[in-house]
């Protein structure tokens, strides 16, 4: 599982948890989300790309 | 014989026809044309894919005849259908003695048919439940309120329907000047229809903030467990979404040519027609709830 760069494919999607206000994205507009949140907005969004976290470097004492 | 096997049909109908509407969840979800005639396989329409804006000024001035975009589009007409056997000795029995007609293959026949009809209406036609031919209201929708609320959670269908409504007043749908249905997957509705909070209850507030619409349960199989829509109603909807019906239900019956007197009757229902969201801005579909 992990996160992907979509972009909006109708008029508006509204965002958010339920205790936080909902951010609206407009048409042609980007955000990221999980894989899962993606396959669930399905053809509302274009996904653009896989993100990619950069490796954490190993701990040190 | 041929008379004989209509006059048989027509009885069918008539007997099932009412039924059926009563099932059919789609259609009290959007306008439905009067029928145009089976022979109709295709229809042009318009579809408004965005709106120009309007201008103000101390006067009129040429050159701003912009057009509003409205796409031309052709779509084929979809049969929904389902074939059933009758027995031939119930069949003769009606004719004969005019004994009283068993409809409860055809009904059953119709009952899938009907629920097909219902998941073109609601949510599309796919072949392989992925890609969408022909868009329903669900998968057609210009907005989608995905931001999480639990129906379970007393306020969170309300906190839904506003934040619906929103999205759609600010694309220019007078949300909360009409009425609206709401359509939620039957573990939704069922959530909402216990919803309370120390002795009040959420489903009439829900009911106000409809401006008159319904609450409509659709089966989990049409549309999908977490999700549901709102919409204006048949009544002010029309030149937002309709479903252009060609034929009503309807059904037909022959026998097998090899053994005309002792076959048993084939009977097939019928009913034909496509959804047209013209405006999809005004579909708000809940994905999350």
């Amino acid at each position: 599982m992990g996160n992907v760069k979509v972009q909006v494919n109708i008029s508006n999607i509204a965002r958010g948890s339920s205790h936080d206000k909902s951010v609206v994205y407009k048409r042609g507009q980007e955000f990221i989300c999980s894989d899962e949140e993606a396959a669930r907005l399905g053809k509302d969004v274009t996904v653009l790309e896989k993100i990619i976290e950069p490796e954490k470097p190993a701990k040190t004492r | 014989m041929t008379n004989a096997y209509t006059q048989y049909s027509k009885s069918v109908d008539s007997e099932l026809v009412q039924p059926l509407q009563n099932v059919t969840v789609g259609r009290r979800l959007v306008y439905v044309t009067a029928p145009k005639g089976f022979g109709v396989t295709s229809v042009d329409w318009g579809k408004i894919s965005d709106m120009s804006g309007g201008y103000v000024s101390y006067g009129f001035a040429d050159g701003n005849e912009d057009m509003i975009d409205v796409a031309l589009t052709n779509s084929k007409v979809p049969v929904y259908w389902k074939d059933y056997k009758v027995d031939r000795r119930l069949y003769n029995g009606w004719m004969i003695n005019n004994t009283d007609m068993d409809v409860s293959a055809a009904q059953s026949a119709g009952y899938v048919a009907t629920a097909t009809e219902d998941a073109a209406i609601i949510n599309g036609v796919t072949r392989n439940g992925t890609t969408y031919d022909i868009n329903g209201l669900y998968q057609g929708a210009g907005n989608n309120y995905s931001t999480s609320a639990d129906f379970g959670t007393y306020g969170n269908a309300m906190a839904a329907i506003a934040g619906a409504k929103q999205l759609m007043v600010d694309d220019g749908i007078p949300a909360y000047n009409i009425p609206l249905n709401l359509a939620l997957s039957s573990e939704q509705y069922g959530e909402l229809e216990k919803s309370t909070d120390n002795g009040f209850d959420e489903w009439p507030k829900v009911l106000r903030m409809l401006n008159g619409g319904s609450v409509y349960p659709v089966p989990s199989t049409v549309l999908g467990v977490g999700t549901g829509m709102l919409l204006p109603t048949p009544s002010v909807g029309r030149p937002y979404v309709d479903f252009f019906l060609t034929s009503n239900f309807r059904t037909e019956h022959g026998v097998d040519s090899k053994h005309p007197d002792t076959s048993d009757l084939y009977g097939r229902v019928y009913s034909a027609g496509i959804l047209r969201i013209k405006h999809a801005n005004a579909i708000c579909k809940l994905s999350n709830i």
